[in-house]
Parts: C-alpha cells; sequence; structure tokens
C-alpha cells in the first residue's frame, strides 16, 4: 500500500485515509465509481473484510454513498462541516495541539505545517 | 455454518505434538496458522483432515461429528504437499481424477483456471515450475468448491508476481463469504492484510488467536530510555522486551492500556518514541524462548 506513513493503523483505517486522500487531491472526483469491495480486495492485495469494513467507514463518514445494485460513487464534498463532526473533532484537535506543545514543537511550527497545507490544495 | 475443533490430541513416535488444539472456523473467512518450522502445522492439517487418527478430541461441522468420516465427506480440501500422487499426472488426468474423489469437483472452472495461467491439460504437473505448480493447487482447491480450504505454506519460496495471483484466487473465492480458508505459514508477514484472524501454534496448542487489525490497533511498540538502569516494573508486567542496546529498551506492549501509559510516565523516561509495529515483532514476542529475550 502507498501509505507507508500510516503503518502503525490498521489496514481498513489505512484505506480510509488513502481514499479521503485521494478525493482531497483530485485524484477521485465526485461521481466517480469506486471499484467493488472484490476489486479493490485483488488490487490493495486485502481480505475483503477488511475493504467492507473500509467502505463502512467512508459511508458513515459521508466521503462516499452507495448506490444498491449500481455500485459505490464518491459523494460530493461538504461546504460546509455539520456541525455534530465538528463538536467531535475539536477535543482531538485540542490533544494533538497539547501532544505537540509537550514534545516541545511551537503553535509557529504547527502554523506552519497547517500553512504547507494550504498551499498543496488544488 | 462452522468448523470446531476441540481438543485435537496426536502422539507421533511417543511425542506429544499436538496436546490441546481448539479452534473454529467460520465461513467467509481467512485464518492463519502461523509457528516456526516442526511445531505442528501440517500435523494440525492431517489430523482435522483424518489423514492421521487423532488420540482425542474432535471435529465437528455444524454440530456433525467428522472424527469417523473421510476427508472428502467432510467438505475440506487439503493437499499434502509431502505426498502428491498426481506429480506424474497430465493436469487435465488430475482433474477426471479429483472429480471421482469430490463429487463436487467443477473440471470445467479447473480447466478455465489453468488456461488462465497459460497451461494446458496436456502438461504434466511434475513438469511446472514450482510457482505453477502452487497456482494449479490452489485451482484445485477452489475447483473442488469444499466450503473448506487448508493450504499448507501456499507462498513459500514463490515470487511477488505469483503471491499476488494466489492471493487474488483466495480473495475472489471468499468475497461472496461462502468459503473458508486455512493457510499455515512460518512467516507471519506472509499473512499481513489477507488474514482476517491469525492463530498461533506453539507448545500443541493454539496459544494466541489475534485479530490483526484489532492489535495494531491495541498494541503499540516503544523505545524507552531511562534515568536508571533499572527497568521499571510496568514493562516487566505488560510489556515484551524486544532487545536492549545500551540504555535503549525496545518493548511492545500487547494491549497498551491509558492504565499502562500512566504508568509508564509516571517513571519519566528520557525518552520515549513509539516505533511501527511490525509483524515479525508480533511473532517474535510470541515464540522467542524467555532467555533469550532480555539479551
Amino acid at each position: 500500500m502507498a501509505t507507508e506513513s500510516y503503518t502503525h493503523l490498521a489496514y481498513y483505517e489505512r484505506l480510509v485515509l488513502q481514499i479521503k486522500t485521494r478525493i482531497l487531491q483530485g485524484i477521485m472526483q465526485p461521481g466517480d465509481k469506486l471499484p467493488s469491495v472484490r476489486e479493490m480486495a485483488k488490487q490493495e492485495q486485502l481480505n475483503p473484510n477488511t475493504v467492507a469494513k473500509a467502505y463502512k467507514q467512508l459511508e458513515a463518514d459521508g466521503v462516499i454513498y452507495v448506490e444498491p445494485g449500481r455500485g459505490t460513487f464518491v459523494a460530493e464534498p461538504l461546504k460546509h462541516a455539520n456541525s455534530k463532526a465538528v463538536a467531535a473533532f475539536r477535543p482531538k484537535f485540542d490533544a494533538i495541539v497539547v501532544e505537540a506543545q509537550s514534545l516541545g514543537i511551537s503553535l509557529a511550527t504547527l502554523q506552519a505545517w497547517l500553512a504547507e497545507k494550504e498551499e498543496h490544495r488544488v | 455454518m462452522s468448523l470446531i475443533v476441540t481438543k485435537l490430541q496426536k502422539r507421533i513416535a511417543n511425542q506429544e505434538v499436538l496436546r490441546d488444539i481448539t479452534f473454529s472456523l467460520d465461513r467467509g473467512q481467512v485464518v492463519g496458522l502461523v509457528g516456526p518450522n516442526g511445531i505442528g502445522k501440517t500435523t494440525i492439517f492431517r489430523t482435522v483432515t483424518r489423514q492421521y487418527i487423532a488420540d482425542g478430541g474432535t471435529v465437528t461441522l455444524d454440530r456433525h461429528d467428522l472424527t469417523n468420516e473421510s476427508p472428502q465427506q467432510a467438505a475440506i480440501f487439503y493437499l499434502d504437499q509431502q505426498h502428491l500422487f498426481f506429480r506424474k499426472y497430465a493436469l487435465a488426468k488430475i482433474a477426471t481424477t479429483y472429480a471421482l474423489l469430490y463429487p463436487s469437483f467443477d473440471q470445467a472452472a479447473f480447466l478455465h483456471l489453468i488456461k488462465k495461467f497459460g497451461l494446458t491439460g496436456g502438461q504434466r504437473f511434475q513438469g511446472l515450475s514450482k510457482g505453477y505448480q502452487a497456482l494449479v493447487m490452489v485451482a484445485m482447491a477452489l475447483a473442488s468448491q469444499s466450503p473448506y480450504v487448508f493450504l499448507d505454506e501456499p507462498f513459500d519460496g514463490l515470487d511477488v508476481l505469483i503471491r499476488e495471483r494466489i492471493v487474488n484466487l483466495v480473495v475472489d473465492a471468499v468475497a461472496d463469504g461462502q468459503r473458508t480458508f486455512l493457510i499455515a505459514s512460518h512467516n507471519l508477514a506472509e499473512l499481513d492484510g489477507l488474514s482476517d484472524r491469525v492463530l498461533f501454534v506453539k507448545d500443541g496448542r493454539i496459544s494466541r488467536d489475534l485479530t490483526l487489525e484489532n492489535v495494531r490497533q491495541q498494541a503499540v511498540k516503544l523505545q524507552l530510555v531511562f534515568r536508571t538502569k533499572e527497568i521499571p516494573a510496568v514493562i516487566k508486567q505488560h510489556g515484551r522486551i524486544l532487545n536492549i542496546r545500551g540504555r535503549v529498551i525496545e518493548v511492545v506492549f500487547p494491549d497498551f492500556t491509558p492504565d499502562v501509559q500512566a504508568a509508564l510516565q509516571a517513571e519519566q523516561p528520557v525518552l520515549n518514541e513509539s516505533l511501527p509495529l511490525s509483524l515479525s515483532d508480533l511473532f517474535k514476542v510470541e515464540f522467542r524462548k524467555k532467555h533469550a529475550e532480555v539479551g
């Protein structure tokens, strides 16, 4: 799998991040059809149950949607973040910032990293 | 529908090879059977399929006792690589022979698969390269239509391309959720990503039944340095030391709970860095002898 930096994560989580990254980079666009679970399992040399778990997670996150009988597709990106999702995300973000600071990573460095992400956006 | 093996025992030449082999397999799973060479993986296969008569224990399929039935009735497909009677056969003859042994053997499916590999029915099995022999054996397993397939070291010594083709065949076969593979390997990494669960074989028992996806979420590998040379109790209690180089201790915590984390922080390590946990680390933790653990 291409996502070398995520090796500490479970395979299904890696696949979730990999697909989200592809969508953010525009390699996969809204309305694009995803490979079937079986095809994706072969492409990634993964257990089909792992792929199915990743697809379920992506669907729950609203990143993809399933049309019964037709397949799985990339959803339109959210224009405004859902307030519930934001409320759930905020504590995780705060925890990461605290951890970074306790490691001696300054807020300025974190801001520089965020700015890098902004530049790389397509 | 599940295959349940309970307290299987087997003595060979006065040695207890299997003491208490207990596990169950559900449909639609890929399960790894892992242990070092010579630990008894093949003996498990042979005993479950009744090539060896068990000294104790039962094998049941849907509460139906298989202990007195032959393996083809038992819906388990297993090729014993040390006793392949068909080495000299042409591939087409293997198909007709197996159709006699396994009533559900699909000859057309088998010939279709070998054609996809670029082989013909006239070719003899023993004339094929090691990689193609491996592919043909997996094709036989798939054509048998048996719900349970045992593969013994299917990837051993094969190149990446053949490995990929075998994985694709297995993925295709389990994707419908109707078939189950039990794959023996001495190399845990070979089963990474492919298996739902991994069973470790140790001292004639299934010592662990792990879901690798969960392990990756619960377990951590840390590189630690402490002020004193003393190894803190929390490591001795919850961790497994992989190695010690000078002051640097590499340790795996199979279950890294917040309590363990807090206890570790309380020791105020000078260095506390997380390292990627590889499957070979898990293998080492399970199988390395105690005396080698520190050192």
